[in-house]
């Protein structure tokens, strides 16, 4: 793996800068621009609306030769416009020179607290490497993402220490132009509380939002129930 | 027994179109209700991620589109039909597309666990069998070991048994009928 020129953030959230995954992704390389590696960012949702922006995003990939991806898990998986532009970052790249030299790390976040639930999308853009040509330089699994939130990592304090920890050791090994050491993907696997308690923090969490729009008895609504009415919903 | 298929193909060329015509007149011959969409003809956003279908509508999403009946649409089925080329292990994104429109609104936003597990919890009582049959050029091992974990997977997440296959387009039509049929038999479609 060679010492990366540039960083490419592909943050793969249609929510793009409030999400989670913009979140995750801008903490690693902006520990990678303290180390001397300048990075790009482009928000995969903003970039398939337009041809010439779909061309930027290719032209930011060949330019680079660190790619980071960092997404959410959607039914268990990556969300259509990922998968959508790494079928668009396969066609761009085939048969030109040199593929190898460029390094893919994957970061896949999910609301779930086990990390593993990411280990098929993980797989997945493993694979994505393994075709197009690209050097693997590792995947790391973030489960528990709902503490996160879309904030700032740096504005989050013990909830997500650990996490931070690991993606610190992420962007020393890459700067080096080494692959995410084994240390990091474990200690980011760590949920950092218990898994009870996010339970429960995560299921009054979700009634503590939707009290803001509908009473919490209407969260349980089966609307498609034979004889149910459709809820109007505004355009 | 109301079979939905979601015909995931990216042109008319695509092997997953004589896919899903072999399963249509399978389906059909042996008296099944048969419901096909072609998803590349329909218009269907992707899944903005706003949580409006647990927030705000719970049960249904927010997005003016076809992808808002398509919940309903698996709801009301027995057997729901995945089919689609196998992108790097899982669905392409014209199916995926689709796919990313129907679980929230099916199921609650809070956690329950399912075999040691966290997933989302039931809303409804009952939900479809899930059959994929993804598509590949060639026998590719771990593709084919990651489509199958993926659709295990999201049996699990959809609280249903789900069941996978693969078919090779470089195939003989014969072949890739007898696949398909063979995939019915696995799913216990008669």
């Amino acid at each position: 793996m060679q010492k990366p020129n540039q960083a490419a953030l592909l943050v793969g959230s249609p929510k793009g800068p409030k999400s989670t995954s913009n979140s995750i992704g801008t903490y690693l390389v902006e520990k990678l621009k303290q180390k001397g590696v300048p990075y790009k960012k482009v928000y995969i949702h903003q970039c398939l609306k337009s041809e010439k922006k779909k061309e930027d995003l290719l032209r930011l990939v060949d330019e680079s030769n660190l790619i980071i991806l960092a997404f959410p898990l959607y039914v268990d998986s990556l969300h259509s416009e990922v998968i959508e532009t790494l079928e668009l970052i396969a066609e761009y790249e085939q048969d030109k020179p040199d593929l190898d030299k460029k390094s893919l790390v994957a970061i896949s976040n999910s609301g779930f607290p086990e990390a593993k639930q990411n280990s098929t999308a993980l797989t997945v853009c493993r694979l994505f490497a393994k075709q197009v040509g690209f050097n693997w330089a590792g995947g790391l699994a973030w489960g528990g993402g709902g503490m996160i939130d879309g904030k700032p990592l740096s504005e989050l304090g013990f909830r997500v220490r650990t996490k931070k920890k690991a993606l610190e050791m992420v962007a020393d090994a890459l700067a080096q132009g080494d692959p995410i050491p084994e240390k990091a993907v474990s200690l980011m696997n760590k949920l950092g509380i218990t898994r009870g308690l996010y339970l429960i923090v995560g299921n009054r969490g979700w009634k503590s939002q939707a009290k803001k729009n509908i009473p919490v008895k209407m969260m349980y609504a089966k609307p498609l129930k034979e004889g149910s009415k459709s809820q109007e919903v505004s355009d | 027994m109301k079979a939905l298929v979601l015909n995931g193909a990216k042109n008319n060329k695509s092997t997953v179109n004589m896919v899903s015509d072999y399963l249509i007149d399978f389906l059909r011959i042996n008296g099944h209700e048969v419901d096909v969409i072609t998803l590349r003809n329909e218009n269907i956003a992707s899944c903005v991620g706003c949580f409006g279908c647990w927030l705000k509508t719970p049960g249904e999403c927010i997005i003016n589109d076809y992808g808002r009946d398509l919940p309903r649409k698996v709801l009301q089925s027995d057997a729901i039909f995945l089919l689609s080329p196998v992108v790097f292990g899982m669905y392409g994104p014209v199916l995926k597309k689709a796919l990313d429109r129907f679980p929230c609104p099916l199921l609650l936003p809070f956690f329950t666990t399912v075999n040691g597990e966290v997933h989302h919890a039931k809303r409804y009582e009952k939900y479809p069998l899930l059959v994929a049959i993804g598509v590949l050029p060639n026998p590719d091992q771990e593709s084919e070991n990651t489509f199958k974990t993926l659709v295990e997977k999201n049996g699990v997440n959809l609280h249903t048994t789900a069941v996978s296959s693969i078919v090779y387009s470089t195939n003989e039509s014969t072949t890739i009928k007898e696949k398909v049929k063979a995939t019915l038999l696995k799913a216990g479609v008669q």
